[in-house]
Order: C-alpha cells, then structure tokens, then sequence
C-alpha cells in the first residue's frame, strides 16, 4: 500500500499546485463552515472555570497580572515545524534561515521566546505526510499550527480529532487572559464566531485564524481587448455572457481568419473554485451546487439538489450545444483546458482574483495585445456567493507543554506586527529596500504566515490604493504588507502598464480582479455544514460523484435538463435523505452546546 | 565438533541466509503488527496496538456501497488486462530483438523502448488527452483513411479499459523485457546450432529452442505479478479519466480516494492492502500447486 | 550463431527491423516531446503546441533545478545509496540464492524458509509501524534508512536461482567431483556463469533506488541526507498571492511553470539512465557461453 499511497498524494499534490491561495480550497464541498454561532461562551467560561489550562503557568507566578505582551524572564524554547515553500525562500536575503534570522531575534527580543525546528518540509505532499506521521506517531511539537492536510477533511474536523484524542491542551483561559484587545477586536468584527468554531463543549482548543474570505468571491476574466476589437460591452449579467461568448466564437476576435476560437473555457471539476469554473454562473441563479444551505423554513439542505440548479444547468447545456465550450471540457483539467487560453483561443474564463498570475499569465507572455479584465457576474445586481468558513487554521498546543498562554502571546505580537505597530519593523523593510531591494525578505519564524485580520482585508487595502490612486490618501496610510504590494506591483504599473510583464499580473490582480468585488455588492452566505456523520462518511463521497456525472452529462446535452429531477429523487433515496437529516442533528447539537 | 558442523552442508546455507534473514526481520517482521489496523479505529496516543477494535467495519464500508462491485470489477479486468499484456508483449519484443543481428541497432532500439518506464503519467496524459482528442491525430487518420466519425475516446466507456492496457503496456513494454534478453542470452548456442542441423528455420528455433528456453522466467513472472492484483495503477488511471468514463474507468485506489473514510485512510489503506496480499498469495499458492501437481514443474 | 541467408529468412529480418523502427518512433515521440517541453518558454509550452521540438527556447528550468548546491548534495546521496544498495544488496541476494537454487533433498528447511520470506514479506504492516521501527533502531533521520530495507528483495532472490535452474545439471556435478563445497561453488562455479542475471539485477536495483523518493519523505529530516528524487520533488513553482514573500513573483512564471520543470526533472532523471544501460548490456550480450561446459 505503500507505493499507492504516494500515487494517491502525488497525484493529489499536482492538483494543488498553484492553487495555493489559503482561503481558496473549498474543493471538498460541504465540509468547513458552522454560522449555527452561539454567543461567545468563552468569555462566559473563562470568567466561571479556572481550571488546567491556567494552572500550568499561573502556579508559578500567582500575583503576577497576566500580561498579553509580558516577556519571559528565561529564554523559552519552543518546539515547532515549518511548512516550507522552497520557492519563497529563495527570496530570503543571505544568511536568513528559519533557524536564525532577524525575526528570530525580534522575537526574542520582545517576548523571550526561542524557536526550535522539529522539523520542516515542503508545502504540499511532504509537509502532510510528515504531518499526518507524527500526529499517529503521538510525537507533536510543542506549538503548531493545524490546517488541513487533504481535501477531505477540515482543519476543524482535524482540531476535533485531536481533542478526541486528548492531544491539545485546552486554551479557554489562556486566551481570556492573555488576549491582546486588538486580537478581541478583530474576532470582534466576525461576532467571535471564530473563537466558537475552535470550542467543543465549551472549551476552546486552538486560536483560529481569521482569514480574508471575501476576495474569494468567483469573478469573470474577459480579454479586453477582444471586447473592444468587436465593440461588445463588458458582460455583467448571464445573458451578456453567452452574447459574447457567441461573439468570441463567431467573430473570429483573434483576426487569424480561422473558426478556432471557443466562447468560455470551462474545465470538468466546474463547480469547485479556482480557474475554468462555472461557479459565478451557479451563484448568479442562486445555486450553489457543493454547499450546504439553509431553505426557506431554516433547515440545511443540499444545495446540489435545490431546483435552482436548472437555470445555470441549461444555461451551459445551452452554450455547449452551440459549440461556445470546448466539446471536450469533460475531459480536460484546469490545466489541460488553460492552454484554450495560453494559446489564445479562449477569451473568457470564470475564476478567482489570482488568475491574472495563473493562469491568465501565459497568455499575457505570449500575446502583447492581450489584456484581461475582470467583471461580477449578477442576475439581479446583487453578488451572490457561499463562502467557506474564515477558519481554516488553528494555532494549538500540545497537551502538557508548560506555557499554553505563549500561544497567544505569539498570536498577540504576530498580529501587531502584521499591522505595522512596530516601528522596528518598519524600518528593517527600510533597511532591506535599500540593501537588497524590494524582492528580499527576512525568513519567518515561530508561525509563518498565522495571522488574524477583516474578512474584507484585501477588499479595504484594494479602495485604499485606489483613493492614493486618486489623491485622496496618503501612501502613509499603508500597512508594511501592503506597501510592499503598492510600491513593488502596483504603483509601477499604474504609472506605466504593462512595463514589467511579471509585476502586471500584480496589477490586474488587485486593481481589475479586486477592485471588481470590492465594488460590488456581496451577499455572502456561509457553507451551512463543516465536520461529519456516519452516513455522511459513507456516502456522501458517491452521491457527490453521481451529482458531477448527472450534471456533466445535462450540459454536454447526453440527458435532458429534466432528468435533474430524476437525479434528485436518485440522490435522496440513496442515503442523502439519511444525511440531511444527520447534519441538522449534527449542526443543532454544535449550535446547542 | 566443530570441523563436523563445517563439512555440513545445511549449516553452510543457514550461515549464507544469515543477512537476508536479520534484513527481514528487522524490516519486514518487526513491523508486521500493522496489519492489524485494518480491524482497528486508530488512535494515536493509544498507538496501533492499544487501539479499540473496529470489528469488520472497514470492510463493511468498502461492501456496503453498491458502486463497489463495479470498481471491483473495473480493477480485476484492468489489472489483469494489463497482467498479461505486459506479459506477452515483452516477450515477443524480446524475441524480436534477439534475432537481430546488428548490434548497434539492437541497442538503440532497447534503449528507445525501455526509456519511457521513467516518463511519469502526469505528463503522459497530457499528450495522450492531445493525442486521442477529437482534434487529435488518431481521430484525424481514422477519418481521412477509413471516414470514420471522431470519437471521443477518452470519454468512452468502450475505448477506455483497452487505451488504458495498451497505453500502460506501451510505456512498460521496454523495461520488462530487459529480463527476458538477460535470460535468452543464457540459452546456449549449441541448443541453436543442433536446431539448426535437424534443419529448424527461423521461426521453429524461436519456438523450439528460444522460448522453452526462458520458460522457466516466464513463469516466474508470471506468478509473482499475482501479488498486485487488486491494483491497477492509481497515478495512470487518475491522471487519464472522468466523470463519464466512471462506469468502467473506476478502480478501488481511485475510488477510496475519493471515497475514503475522512481521517480513517491509514485503517482503510491497511484493510484494501491486507485483501490484495491474501488474493495474491491464495493466487500464488494455487499456481504453485497447479503447476507442480499436473505439470511436475516447481516454479520457485 | 551460423545464419543461413535464405530470402525467407532476410524478408523474416525486414520485418522484424521494421516493426521495430514502427515501435521506437511511437516510443520516442513522447520523450523527445517531454526533452522538447523541458527546453521551452513555458507560456508556449502552456499553449499545447510543442511537438518534438523545443519553442522559444528557454534553459530556465534547468538552472532553476540546477542553481541550488543542494542538487548537488542530493546528487552525492543518490550515487552513495546506489552504490551501497547495489554493493551490499547484490551480495545478500547471491548468498540467499544459492542455498534456494539447492534442491529440498540437500537442503531440508529449503520449501519452509522459501515460503516463510514470500508469505510475510507479502504483507505490509503499513507506514506507522514502519516509522515506530526506524525511530526505535535509531535509524530515523539515518542515512541507512535509505539502504537497508531495501537489501532483502525476494523477487531478486527467485530470480537468479531461476536462472540457475536452466543451467546444466553437469555443472553441479563436475564441481561435486572435484569435491568443492558450497563456497566455492558459489564463487567459482555459478559466479561466473550468472553475470547476465546479476546485470538484470544490478540494473533493476539501481533504477529502483534511482527513482525511489518515498522512503526520504518520510524518514528523513537532514537536507544534507536527501537523495536527489526526494528534492526534486520539492521544487515546485507554488507562488501564493498573498504570502508576502511571493508578492512580485507573478513574473516567475514566465521565466518557469511547472510544466517545463517537471519536463526538465524528468529529462534529468532519464539522463544517466541513458548510460547506464548500454554499459550493462554488454553482460547481457557477451555473459554466457555455456557451450563451453564439459557435457
């Protein structure tokens, strides 16, 4: 089994590459959300229990006033791991490792807390499988983060495992005591239901990200310049898009006189998103085929087998028969069906806000004409989406580890500074801009890349840089992160477009892609079900194969629009009716704890 | 005593297994308790052993699925299918190559063939998803020569088990037959002189002298390819099919991946690869027995 | 070899010499395709028009293999652990053959011992007793990890004494008469005799170990013991747009994608392949002459 498994998480791995965004992989469908929130009852319980997660530290210090940012008199070394992207770190200026560098010494600085490397692995493939061996060989390190591992399962159904096992110390009273306000006040803007997704039977286990979801929000990206080549007006609503999908077919935009030019290219794993997808025309009817969603009486219900899934349905089946999708699309992965676009064949693709660096980007190599632009797509005006829950990490500690409160101190610090409260910090990106140039960074330490923000953080930065754009702010305003993003991207590429091809992608990014959701308006629900039952573990896997097979099918025109109804009486007589019912169970239990 | 142990042969053997047996105990014995997780719900601070029994659960959730008989199904012809291509195209290469006789030629045409064993699936399906596309270069012969319609082959539940014997057969086809070269080198020549004075041509020397000649290997062979029965090649199979092929592309790897149990792939894993171990050594067990009981011949 | 020069046995030739021209070419269109991809500029290769013959031609993706010491690091560890799988694997495989090619009359535990290495090395304990072991042999993060378990290969084992089952019974024989004892058989008899099958071998463990990256991932920690499969398997093109470390990357892309890398992974992988065939070949074609034993 050995040799298959490698196949399975290659394979799996090869997927994944480049769509590496961190808030992006709602792939598995109906697994990581819970907006059943109960009022925070940790601050209810952190006032009332007072039990081991405290007693560990308070014991030996008993009169001291916990402080969020208190430095510890010794050196505390701290075991953790590190998710490597061997990539970013060849920006890493000389000398920096993740062992030592000058982060490391900050911290150290400010908190007395020294990292010690357990061990480290590549992103992807490697880092799961070194992960999942060390939490069934029961040898965790004393302070990591949990994200999920495969596609299947959540970081909250992996924070539930370990709880069951007794592996994480319990953090209720560390954070009630130790959290910084600032910290409180961003888990404040999302009601602290962030904190709630960490608690099991009113404890919290983990400090839960917080994460930008709504730059996720799937957009249109048309080639302009095709538009403006036959005179269309920008598509905004569905029927706009199948007019110039026509147009893109017939009108030969591309002006090498040949028929070899498809409307939209779509790839077959079309309603997950990413790039290629479908799921900006689902939504826009109100459909939203792999997610769970709340009917008009309150309960969840399967939103693959709500009827709203017949517009979009003969809508594609629609474009496929008049031949405005690749006929083979079926076949075709993301990658495979980007080359309609790298080659230029394909003028409209619907996707996320990164597509301008994958897989827009080859396309901009190869043809200097060639400029995409991204649009919302609406039936009514209104942006209509389902959003995976903001958590999809936690920061835990390993059960025993002697200082559990250094996880929110880590947290409290790490949040300031990716806030730029700390002039320190400023000035090193001063220092290496002149040094090394903007490209160069000092390697993280402790938790790379943990952070807790708005759920619109991008969404604000991107009408900040417009009003700098516009004089009405001041470069001064910006976050270190975000001048980096102004100064390096967009600012060169404002004044001059398209004069570093690489740093373009950037550009269109942020101020096309972003900037078309931040102007929108969102109606964001949330995936109404994370976690698992039984029935659900055992079926949900087919009825989620039977439900892409019979839309597939529907649009490539092999059965009627109709035989959706034959599939929904299917899906609910082969255990989906058993599985609805389970997780209302399931979520009324998490919401009444 | 002990000049009498010496002139012992047995004692001899027993001193020349000494290292494969510490390389297997301590590599294959040791960690065998594992096996035992097919029947267990793993807990980690518990480890493999102190975990609670799980019964035939796993088992029962890989039968309980209707789909499963299908992918059982799909898994035997296509591994099989792939068994004994890779058997007997191999052989007739080697036979092939062992007739020729200018060298440099026979080697080229050996190191060709046998370099695509390194080509990973990955990129394999992409140029076979060109290749047999609509658009394609098969399509487009089919219908210039025989005004054949193009067809999605790919996509097809007809074409799609035999693409994916031959096109695995194609890929590994050079590298097994590098056994069957080494072994027909050993056959000796007088074998073929002696052929050659009772007047065999060409064709009754391959068949007289050269293929009872690797029998033996062949055999072999044969036999152990039992011991992968239930797979059929996950990364091949993953990376070359969809939705519409399901019916007859899916295979038990494919299937539990994207099936398996959430957070149980190590107990399920264990349980698909314990079945696979029986069949194959049931497989093994009954060829051994069949050829030794009607042929007289002992495989190993 | 005496061939008769008959025209039927010339047509017999043609045929067979231009059968295998038809399979080299099918054969060879693929990997000159992945050479081809691998020396491009990936925004054509990412159009899907490559043929056999390299568009825009870009060495990025090799320097972005090649421009890390630890290519060169891992290098060392691939040729080390081949070389001592090879050495050390060879010598246990040879040694446990002999007594398994002997027949159950001479050698009493032969059948039970046979049967016991098949049956349990059938079975596979899995990957967490597996790691439980390394970590109590003390070979976790151990350069042996990566040679050891790999010494005991049964098919290995079956096949030389196979072969040596096609050998003629004289051989066994003469040496008995001349009153040489297991060792020196082994040594002097059959060594000689089984240069082919121990080429076969050689060949099938240093493509094996060549390829084999799993075993790292797992049990190795020390970027100083990564073989070079393992590593070359770590360089991927990830760019996360929001990480900001990645923030001016989008540009990379252009240069790389993981199309042309994995391409080029590939192409560097096959390279010493390349070679070391025909040098082993040459066992393969001059081994044996077995005419040459006393009949």
């Amino acid at each position: 089994m050995k040799k298959s498994r490698v196949g399975l998480a290659a394979a799996a791995a090869s997927l994944l590459i480049l769509a590496a965004c961190s808030n992006s992989n709602n792939n598995a469908g109906g697994n990581e959300a819970n907006d059943n929130a109960e009022k925070p009852a940790n601050t209810a319980s952190a006032t009332t229990g007072n039990d081991k997660a405290a007693t560990g530290n308070t014991a030996n210090k008993p009169a001291e006033k916990p402080d969020p940012f208190g430095k510890y008199a010794e050196p505390l070394e701290v075991s953790v791991i590190y998710d490597r992207n061997p990539e970013s770190e060849k920006s890493f200026i000389p000398e920096s490792s993740y062992e030592s560098n000058w982060n490391t010494d900050f911290w150290l600085d400010k908190l007395n807390i020294k990292p010690v490397v357990k061990w480290s692995a590549p992103s992807g493939d490697q880092y799961n499988q070194k992960y999942n061996l060390m939490f069934a060989s029961n040898d965790l390190p004393d302070i990591f983060l949990l994200k999920s591992t495969d596609n299947k399962q959540s970081a909250r159904s992996m924070l539930k495992k370990l709880v069951d096992a007794d592996m994480v110390e319990d953090l209720t009273d560390a954070y009630s005591q130790y959290a910084s306000d600032e910290v409180k006040d961003y888990y404040n803007t999302f009601d602290n239901k962030a904190l709630d997704y960490a608690t099991f039977d009113g404890k919290m286990y983990g400090l839960p990200s917080q994460g930008d979801t709504y730059a996720n929000v799937q957009i249109l990206w048309v080639r302009q310049d095709w538009l403006d080549k036959l005179s269309l007006q920008a598509p905004r609503t569905i029927d706009d898009l199948v007019t110039v999908a026509i147009a893109f077919k017939e009108k030969d935009p591309d002006g090498n006189g040949k028929p070899d030019t498809i409307g939209l290219a779509l790839q077959n794993q079309f309603m997950d998103p990413g790039f290629t997808d479908a799921v900006s025309i689902f939504n826009a009817f109100n459909a939203y085929p792999k997610s769970w969603v709340k009917d008009s009486s309150g309960q969840l219900v399967w939103g693959g087998i709500q009827d709203t899934n017949k517009k979009p349905l003969e809508v594609l089946a629609g474009m496929y028969k008049e031949g405005l999708l690749d006929s083979e699309f079926a076949l075709s992965d993301g990658n495979k069906e980007a080359e309609f676009i790298t080659s230029g064949k394909a003028g409209m693709q619907i996707g996320s806000w990164w597509n301008g660096s994958y897989p827009l980007t080859f396309n901009i190599d190869n043809d200097p004409k060639a400029d995409w632009k991204a649009y919302t797509l609406s039936t009514d005006n209104k942006i209509h989406a389902i959003m995976n829950f903001p958590t999809d990490q936690f920061l835990v500690v390993k059960k025993g580890f002697k200082n559990p409160e250094a996880a929110v101190k880590i947290l409290n610090l790490s949040t300031s500074i990716s806030h730029s409260k700390f002039q320190e910090t400023i000035d090193r990106r001063n220092e290496l801009n002149t040094k090394f140039g903007t490209d160069k960074v000092d390697a993280p330490t402790i938790i790379p890349n943990f952070g807790i923000g708005y759920l619109d953080t991008t969404l604000r930065s991107v009408k900040l840089f417009e009003d700098i754009f516009a004089g009405k702010a001041s470069v001064d305003d910006l976050t270190v992160g975000e001048k980096q993003i102004f100064e390096n991207s967009l600012k060169p590429n404002h004044d001059n477009p398209r004069k570093d091809a690489g740093k373009y992608k950037d550009y269109i990014n942020w101020m096309s892609a972003l900037s078309a959701i931040a102007h929108s308006d969102l109606d964001i629900q949330w995936n109404g079900f994370s976690g698992t039952t039984p029935t659900y573990d055992a079926k949900m896997g087919s009825l989620i194969d039977k439900q892409l097979t019979v839309f597939t099918k529907i649009i490539m025109n092999k059965e009627p629009v109709d035989y959706f109804d034959t599939f929904v009486k299917e899906w609910k007589a082969q255990g989906g009716d058993t599985i609805t019912k389970e997780v209302n169970e399931a979520a009324a239990k998490e919401s009444g704890n | 005593m002990i000049t009498k142990l010496f002139k012992n042969d047995q004692f001899h053997y027993h001193v020349m297994l000494i290292p494969v047996f510490i390389v297997f105990i301590l590599f294959n014995v040791f960690p065998i308790y594992g096996v035992v997780l097919a029947f267990k719900h793993f807990v980690p601070t518990k480890g493999v052993l102190g975990s609670p029994w799980a019964g035939l659960e796993h088992y029962h959730f890989l039968v309980q699925n209707p789909e499963i008989w299908r992918v059982l199904r799909n898994t035997l012809l296509i591994s099989v299918g792939k068994l004994v291509t890779l058997l007997v195209l191999p052989i007739i290469l080697a036979l092939m190559l062992n007739e020729l006789r200018t060298k440099w030629f026979k080697r080229t045409v050996q190191t060709i063939t046998y370099l695509p064993h390194f080509l990973s699936w990955v990129i394999l399906a992409g140029i076979f998803r060109d290749i047999f596309s609509t658009h394609g270069i098969i399509n487009y012969m089919m219908e210039s020569i025989f005004h054949i319609k193009p067809i999605m082959y790919l996509g097809s539940n007809i074409w799609f088990r035999p693409i994916i014997i031959l096109s695995n057969m194609w890929k590994e086809m050079g590298f097994s037959t590098i056994i069957y070269l080494a072994a027909l080198t050993s056959i000796s020549p007088t074998l073929y002189e002696a052929a050659e004075i009772d007047g065999a041509g060409r064709i009754q020397k391959i068949w007289h002298v050269s293929i009872p000649g690797i029998a033996v290997i062949i055999a072999l062979l044969a036999t152990l390819s039992l011991n992968g029965i239930l797979y059929a090649g996950f990364d091949q199979i993953y990376n070359l099919y969809n939705v519409i092929v399901y019916d007859t592309a899916d295979v038990i790897e494919t299937w539990v991946f994207r099936n398996g149990l959430v957070g149980a792939q190590y107990e399920i894993g264990t349980a698909v690869s314990l079945v696979n171990s029986l069949m194959g050594l049931i497989l093994i067990a009954l060829t051994y027995t069949l050829a030794y009981r009607y042929a007289n011949y002992r495989i190993f | 070899m005496i061939y008769s020069k008959t025209f039927g046995s010339r047509a017999f030739d043609w045929v067979i010499i231009v059968i295998l021209i038809l399979v080299s070419v099918v054969t060879l269109f693929p990997i000159l395709h992945t050479v081809a991809v691998s020396f491009s500029n990936p925004a054509v290769a990412g159009s899907g028009t490559i043929t056999v013959l390299p568009k825009g031609l870009s060495l990025k993706a090799y320097s972005h293999v090649l421009d890390d010491k630890q290519f060169f690091i891992s290098l060392w560890v691939s040729l080390e652990r081949i070389g001592l799988t090879l050495l050390l694997g060879t010598v246990v495989t040879y040694l446990a053959a002999f007594p398994f090619s002997r027949e159950t009359k001479d050698f009493r535990m032969r059948n039970i011992y046979l049967w016991l290495l098949l049956i349990v090395s059938s079975f596979n304990g899995g990957i967490i007793p597996g790691y439980m072991n390394a970590k109590n042999l003390g070979l976790y993060d151990n350069f042996w990890i990566l040679v050891l378990p790999y010494l005991f290969n049964f098919g290995n084992i079956l096949l030389v004494f196979n072969f040596w089952r096609n050998l003629p019974k004289e051989l066994d024989d003469c040496a008995n008469i001349d009153g040489a004892g297991p060792w020196l058989k082994l040594t002097q008899v059959y060594f000689p005799l089984s240069l082919p099958v121990l080429a076969t071998i050689s060949l099938f463990t240093i493509v094996n170990t060549w390829n084999e990256y799993f075993q790292a991932i797992v049990f190795i920690n020390d970027t100083h013991l990564l073989p070079l499969q393992t590593y070359l398997q770590q360089i991927v093109v990830t760019i996360d747009p929001m990480a900001p470390e990645d923030i001016g990357k989008g540009g990379m892309l252009s240069e790389v994608s993981n199309q042309t890398l994995d391409a080029a992974k590939i192409s560097l992988t096959m390279l010493p392949i390349l070679f070391i065939y025909p040098f082993l070949q040459r066992f393969f074609i001059h081994g044996i002459t077995l005419g040459s034993v006393k009949e």
